[in-house]
This record gives C-alpha cells, structure tokens and sequence, in this order.
C-alpha cells in the first residue's frame, strides 16, 4: 500500500500521490492532505488541472466504447453451449 | 446474520453467473480491444474469457471483486497467446522515472492541457496501442478502466511500487506522443509557444 507521509507533504509526495487523488482513491484523509498541499501549491495546482485534463479526456474518448451488439450476441450464444441461462 | 445452508449450494449457478459477471462484459471487451488492438481479436479473447470464467465459476466467491477477477483470466490468456506469438520475454527493466517530466514540457504552453480534449478519439487510441504491452496494460487498467494500484499489483503478480513506476512512464509516454500531435495538428499554436 502507498506509505502514508507522517508530516505535511512536499511537492514530491503530493505529486506521487496525484492520480490517486484525482480519481478518489485515497483515503479521505490522505486525500486531505494532498487537497490542503495543491491549495498552497501554485505549480502543483497547475500540475493537478493539467492531470485531471487528460483523464477526463481518456474517460470521454474510451469509456464509451461498449461491446458492439453482434459479438454480444456471439459471445453469449458460446455461453449458451455451456449453460443454461435464461 | 447468519446465512441460510442453502445459499452456500446456491451460489455458483447460471444465474449467478448472469448476475455477477456478465454486467462487466463491456469492460472485459474494451480492455480487450487496448491489449490486442483489434476488435474482433477482442471478441475472441473476450468469449475465451467468460468461458474460461463460467467453468471456474464455483472457486469464485460470491460477494468478490468479480471484474478483478474476469480481468485476471483476460489478462492472463492474452499474455499465453502473446509470449507463443512473440516468442520475447514480457517484464523488461524499467528506471525510476520523473513523473513531472512531460507537464514541465507542456505546461508552458497548455498549463491546464486543454489540448486533450481537442484530440480526435482515433488518434488517441493509435498512441495507447503503440505503447509496450507492459505500459499498455497498466495505463489501460489504472487510468482507464480504474482499478487501483494494489488490485493491478495483485493482478499483473508485479510489486506496487513497479506498477507506480510503469504508469508514470506508460503517461508519459501517451502524453509525450498526444502532445507532439497536438503541435503538429496546430491545437497547440507556435505563437502561443513562442509567447512563453
Ligand atoms: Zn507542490
């Protein structure tokens, strides 16, 4: 597990720690401490906007991409073979 | 509360089945799609996949991380398929990296990286699919699909600390990539460079 930095964290920490933080992963109080650092933290602020860009851009362009209708309906005629579901 | 006999017995069905792992078939196929770069490679490893998971469905247990657990056998019957194809030892040696790196690159020029939501969606996947299989597949479980850094660790069987470093240089590659295209399209102007 990500070691939890007994004191007030650097930059180096609270970057280490950033992607967590962007998609909540943290626990919230590690999560406090990285949001207190980027509050003060005018590069690191930066830093976090630019982040939260691209994963909000990977979000958009890829978690849309679904399992089309056809090899759908090909993977569960397979699994019909196997089982009876309904 | 104590649960009835019964449901013990009860808990490796068809319907479970249904029930439990079927609603992650669409992040099973878009993974699909990132490791073999092909989609109807993907539907193949994806049907390899959930047969593979229905005939071991009574050692999974009920109440689990159920898509960890689908994605670990997608994974892993890829990567067969992959080391008989190649024939190259997958897990090469990877430094320490500096993770601030690329946004010190950009960072002049689109501190808040604007440019990525500027990107066509086809280029975006070109340039996940060119990176290592070994970048790939971390970027795709992390900060795609998100899955934590200890699921991926236990999954991949590689230290946390080799997942974080992989990632940071997985994004740095994709960033890296995206970037040069995004100055190359003209999302990013040579005005707008210079002016820094
Ligand atoms: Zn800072």
């Amino acid at each position: 597990m990500t070691k939890v930095p007994s004191t007030v964290l650097d930059c180096d920490e609270a970057l280490e720690l950033l992607h967590e933080y962007l998609k909540q992963q943290l626990t919230p109080e590690l999560a406090e401490r990285v949001r207190a650092h980027i509050e003060m933290c005018r590069p690191c602020l930066s830093h976090s906007r630019f982040e939260a860009s691209y994963l909000r851009m990977l979000e958009h362009k890829l978690k849309s991409i679904t399992c089309p209708p056809e090899s759908r309906e090909r993977i569960l005629t397979a699994l019909h073979g196997e089982l009876p579901l309904s | 509360m104590p649960m009835p006999l019964t449901e013990t017995a009860d808990q490796s069905t068809p319907e479970s089945f249904e029930r439990e792992a079927l609603p992650h078939l669409d992040t099973c196929f878009r993974v699909a799609c990132r490791l073999t770069g092909d989609p109807s490679r993907a539907e193949d490893l994806v049907q390899e996949t959930m047969l593979k998971a229905f005939r071991a469905w009574h050692r999974f247990r009920p109440g689990t991380n159920a898509r960890g657990w689908l994605l670990t056998i997608l994974r892993n019957s890829f990567i067969n398929q992959y080391r008989k194809q190649k024939r190259e030892p997958i897990g090469v040696d990877i430094d320490a990296v500096d993770p601030m790196a690329i946004y010190r690159r950009v960072g002049q020029t689109d501190p808040e990286g604007e440019f990525f939501g500027k990107l066509i969606d086809r280029k975006v996947l070109d340039a996940i699919d060119k990176l290592a299989i070994e970048f790939r597949e971390v970027l795709v479980l992390s900060d795609i699909e998100d899955l934590s850094y200890a699921e991926i660790s236990s999954m991949l069987e590689i230290p946390i600390g080799t997942v974080k470093s992989r990632l940071f240089r997985a994004r740095r590659q994709l960033q890296d990539q995206l970037y040069d295209h995004a100055v190359a399209m003209g999302y990013i102007s040579p005005r707008e460079r210079q002016l820094q």
